[in-house]
């Protein structure tokens, strides 16, 4: 019973970070696709919060 | 290249830098290791993970620091960094390891109760990330936490924490705060698991009193007080007689833990365990919301204009004028506090009497600073780090 909860909130952490790596990709992809200098800056700093975490950062 | 593009380029650059520069402070942070000197009377370093199996390999498989005097006697446990943005916690604690003598009975000591809180800063209030207290060898370097647990360690958090057993609904960052997730449960997030095995310790080693250690802000009413479960009323209440007439400029209060507030240690070590359980809390000017410039010497020595004003505006439940509440003060409050509830505990229950030497009282503290008691790890014959 101890070990499936625990192991139940780790399947949750890994969907988080499986979530925070489909957003970073997103954020990415609309990076590259932009036209607009100010709409970029703003995806690049949107961008820093999603990367550190999935590298385990911030 | 088009001029959007170079845009884009120079702002990942920048982006990459940033983000370079604020990692690398980050993991300075993170793998920093903290020496304990193991004092004369430490007989044992065991890992909370033999309490509870599953904080094996995470960050809160804390050292537990037993001084066992090997005669017969009591238990007396003492929790440094519960709240690792409150440092003299963890300065106290590494005091008691590193100079108590044990008598009769045991001492037990954790000096990062919430080890994972300690591996980041509050960065965004703008905390320094580390604390420095000078001795006569150089300076003693400890990590300056947060509040709660890393969420590195403990993510998501939920929409809101429901505590267990008690089914009371608390704020959802509180799930990571180690005072409020008493008496924890195993299938928990970790905090949870770290109570649980705290909770396991205080049975299974029959611990007569716990001793968790904190500072607060002025503006809380919580303040320079004993916060006391029921079982440690008559202790509390003479030891805050005794330090206020003998011992401090300032008096210490006491303060009944309230029934109906679950998760914190003066409560639930109380209902759940034979053990007395008391909660310290002391002045700490750089937790005030009202502060000025928070940096690590607003944190030593406690001193703050801003703070001062609110004073005079009646703002404040303690006292606080230029002096400021610095560190000697503090650490000393907390030192006579641990003695002075130690003796009396011991007076009251001769047949489980624990009887301390060699740890600084508040006096002495002040006289000659925290770092006068703080041993050079390059002399040390045993050390451990945390």
């Amino acid at each position: 019973m101890n070990v499936s909860m625990i192991m139940f909130n780790q399947w949750i952490t890994y969907g988080y970070y499986a979530m925070t790596f489909v957003f970073a990709l997103a954020l990415a992809w609309n990076l590259w696709k932009s036209k607009d200098p100010q709409e970029s800056i703003l995806y690049v700093v949107i961008l820093i919060p999603f990367v550190l975490r999935l590298l385990r950062l911030k | 290249m088009d001029r959007t593009n170079r845009i884009k380029l120079a702002a990942v650059g920048v982006a990459v830098l940033a983000a370079v520069v604020a990692s690398v402070e980050f993991l300075a942070m993170r793998n920093y290791r903290e020496t304990v000197i193991l004092g004369p009377s430490v007989s044992e370093v065991r890992k909370l993970s033999q309490y509870e199996p599953s904080l094996s390999g995470t960050p809160n498989d804390v050292n537990i620091y037993i001084m066992d005097s090997g005669k017969p006697g009591g238990t007396v446990m003492v929790l440094g960094g519960t709240h690792p943005e409150e440092p003299v916690g963890p300065i106290a604690a590494h005091i008691l390891v590193e100079n108590a003598r044990l008598e009769a009975g045991r001492l037990v000591v954790v000096t990062r109760a919430n080890r994972s809180a300690s591996l980041y800063s509050r960065n965004g209030e703008a905390y320094p990330n580390f604390f420095r207290v000078k001795t006569d060898w150089g300076e003693k370097k400890w990590r300056l936490g947060d509040r709660g647990g890393s969420p590195l360690d403990s993510w998501p958090d939920p929409e809101v924490y429901v505590h267990w057993p008690s089914h009371q609904m608390l704020a959802y960052m509180d799930i990571r705060n180690l005072n409020r997730t008493w008496p924890g449960r195993a299938d928990g997030l970790l905090t949870e698991r770290t109570t649980f095995g705290l909770m396991n310790f205080i049975r299974q080693e029959k611990v007569d009193m716990l001793i968790d250690l904190h500072e607060a802000e002025l503006e809380y009413p919580v303040e320079n007080t004993i916060v006391a479960h029921e079982k440690a009323q008559e202790i509390a209440a003479m030891a805050s007689m005794m330090l206020t007439a003998q011992e401090f400029a300032v008096p210490i209060g006491m303060e009944f833990s309230p029934k109906a507030l679950h998760g914190l240690s003066h409560r639930e070590v109380g209902d759940y365990s034979e053990a007395m359980s008391i909660l310290f809390e002391v002045a700490e000017p750089m937790l005030d919301r009202i502060r000025g410039v928070t940096d690590e010497s607003l944190l030593m020595e406690g001193k703050d204009d801003f703070v001062v004003e609110a004073g005079k505006h009646g703002l404040l439940y303690a006292p606080m004028d230029e002096k400021g509440w610095p560190i000697e003060v503090r650490v000393g409050r907390h030192l006579s506090t641990i003695l002075q509830c130690i003796d009396i505990f011991s007076m009251m229950t001769p047949d489980r009497s624990v009887t301390v030497s060699g740890v600084p009282r508040y006096a002495e503290v002040i006289e000659k600073g925290p770092g006068a008691f703080l041993k050079d790890p390059a002399q040390a014959e045993k050390i451990a780090q945390d």
